[in-house]
């Protein structure tokens, strides 16, 4: 089952997403069978949506969202909906901010 | 008086010079005397418990405010504030808050005031390039409300000193800009259970915490466990004034808050992050509470103020590690000298610096390829980088390869020697930055 969501990054991310803001997408779980996560949504970012070959701007260790980096879910951080088992609604609004550090 | 000779002048001038140095001097401790006995007199005179009659109309429009009013002015006149960093958050942090009235404020900061600070750091003029940021801000700061008592710490916040300023305080404010300082001031303030509002800002985006509040509240090692490899600074990704103004100015805001104790408790988990540009300008979002597993608050906790202060706790190889650059041989670098005499005769000039750098400023004849390009980091263009192999190898010319201060021109140097085999590829050592110093004053830096 298909869901379409909205993914926005910020503080610099979407530099590696064709300085792209804010994008809508229409996602489907890898094997098909349940709703898609989080964790779902990492892959198809890194596999079919980045322009940049730097990933590891984005992830760590396979498809891990690498430190310094909040998601938010709905204005919610991820860690209290479940992080990359959170089963992703329709209608989402899926944001990724890189913390600044200047000042 | 017979006409001097060119060193009888310059040696009149260092006498005067050194001259002018003591009398400083003087003026100084003067002032230093006058100030403490100033500070003596208040305490003697006023008690922190009561407010004098040009205070009631100094901060009378704010008391009118009902959640601050009569006990809230009281309650910031009580309070001690620690601002760390007086640079772009910094000021309009601590101009407000000693418009504000709050008893003492601390000010850390190691540098001085510089050219490049002044369109957003409002407290210096033209007139303090070169002065340390704290002297000249207490000055001006002392000359807009002279009932607050201002301490000044003209040092870097480290390991070894950060307990013993902020255990002076009842509130801080992190306005620095490095996330080895962010993480040094988190974990000191966490551990000493002082209240920590925290900002940030880079380009057209800023951010704000407010951290160790309510029984709740996440510290922000809690909320970033593990630093990150690749952190950008102002200096490079650059920063717009009221971007960054606007969050100094909400510091300010929620160390009033916090002070009078106004913090509702739907706000003691938030963010708040603003973009000047982009998409909602104003989200406030609900971040996560205290970390069980926090190294520095956890049920388990592994890090102590001795670890901190003893240096066993290690900060430098925390964050922020700056890519590594390549040494590049003698023989493959050219001094910006040598870029003038040669760029007369046939060659290509390389520049590496991003689109929007290479915009302000360049070299009249070079091409610009983005080191991230380059490197197939990002769109690569694969037809530029192709015409100037080509056209290098064809030609039989020279490739010079510059940059903003001659680092990525070395990795850009490595990459065109060791995967385009281009053995005419040279380093322009220091950059445009040393251009402009040795070759043309008039070429821009920024």
């Amino acid at each position: 089952m298909a869901v379409s969501l909205t993914v926005e990054f910020s503080g610099g991310l979407e530099a590696l997403f064709n300085n792209s803001r804010s994008i809508n997408l229409s996602l489907a779980s890898r094997d098909g069978s349940d709703s898609p996560t989080i964790a779902d949504l990492v892959v198809r970012l890194c596999e079919k949506v980045m322009t940049s070959k730097r990933r590891e701007l984005f992830v760590i260790d396979g498809y891990h969202v690498r430190p310094g980096i909040l998601v938010l879910i709905n204005d919610a951080d991820w860690e209290l909906e479940g992080e990359e088992e959170y089963v992703i609604q329709q209608g989402d609004q899926i944001l990724f901010a890189s913390t600044l550090h200047g000042g | 008086m017979g006409r001097m000779s060119r060193s009888e002048l310059n040696a009149e001038i260092a006498r005067l010079k050194k001259r002018i140095a003591e009398l400083e001097n003087d003026i100084a401790e003067l002032d230093s005397r006058a100030r403490e006995t100033e500070t003596e007199t208040e305490t003697e005179t006023e008690t922190e418990t009561e407010l004098g009659l040009e205070e009631y109309v100094r901060y009378g429009r704010q008391m009118l405010v009902p959640e601050i009013g009569k006990p809230g002015q009281l309650a910031l006149k009580k309070t001690k504030v620690l601002v760390v960093g007086a640079g772009g958050l910094g000021c309009p942090a601590l101009t407000y808050l000693s418009g504000a009235g709050f008893g003492t404020i601390g000010i850390v900061d190691d540098d001085t005031v510089s050219l490049s600070n002044l369109p957003r750091q409002t407290l210096y003029s033209t007139s303090s390039i070169g002065m340390l940021k704290v002297d000249v801000a207490v000055e001006v700061l002392r000359s807009r409300n002279e009932n607050v008592k201002y301490v000044c710490y003209p040092v870097a916040v480290r390991p070894d000193n950060v307990f013993d300023i902020v255990r002076q305080y009842d509130i801080v404010l992190d306005c620095t800009d490095t996330a080895m300082t962010r993480y040094l001031l988190g974990d000191a303030t966490r551990l000493l259970s002082k209240p920590l509002i925290s900002a940030s800002a880079l380009r057209t985006e800023a951010q704000l915490m407010v951290l160790n509040v309510g029984p709740d509240g996440p510290c922000y090692r809690c909320l970033f466990p593990n630093p990150p490899q690749h952190v950008d600074a102002c200096s490079d990704a650059g920063i717009i004034g009221p971007v960054v103004a606007v969050a100094g100015t909400l510091q300010a805001l929620e160390a009033i808050k916090v002070a009078s104790g106004q913090i509702p408790t739907s706000q003691q988990q938030t963010m708040t992050l603003f973009s000047g540009i982009y998409g909602r300008a104003w989200r406030s979002v609900r971040i996560r509470g205290w970390q069980k597993t926090c190294i520095v608050c956890g049920d388990r906790a592994t890090v102590s103020e001795c670890d901190i202060t003893s240096g066993k706790y290690d900060y430098s190889g925390l964050c922020g590690i700056p890519d590594g650059y390549p040494d590049i041989d003698a023989s493959h670098s050219i001094s910006v000298k040598e870029l003038e005499r040669r760029i007369k005769s046939p060659h290509v000039l390389l520049d590496v610096r991003d689109r929007t750098q290479y915009g302000i400023c360049n070299l009249p004849g070079s091409i610009n390829v983005p080191l991230s390009e380059l490197l197939g980091y990002d769109n690569p263009d694969p037809a530029a980088l192709s015409r100037i192999v080509d056209q290098v190898k064809a030609e039989a010319v020279p490739l010079f390869v510059i940059c903003r201060f001659g680092n990525d021109s070395r990795t850009a140097v490595q990459l065109l020697r060791s995967s385009y085999q281009i053995g005419s590829a040279f380093d322009v050592t220091g950059g445009l930055d040393m251009w402009t110093e040795h070759v043309d004053s008039r070429f821009p830096r920024y």
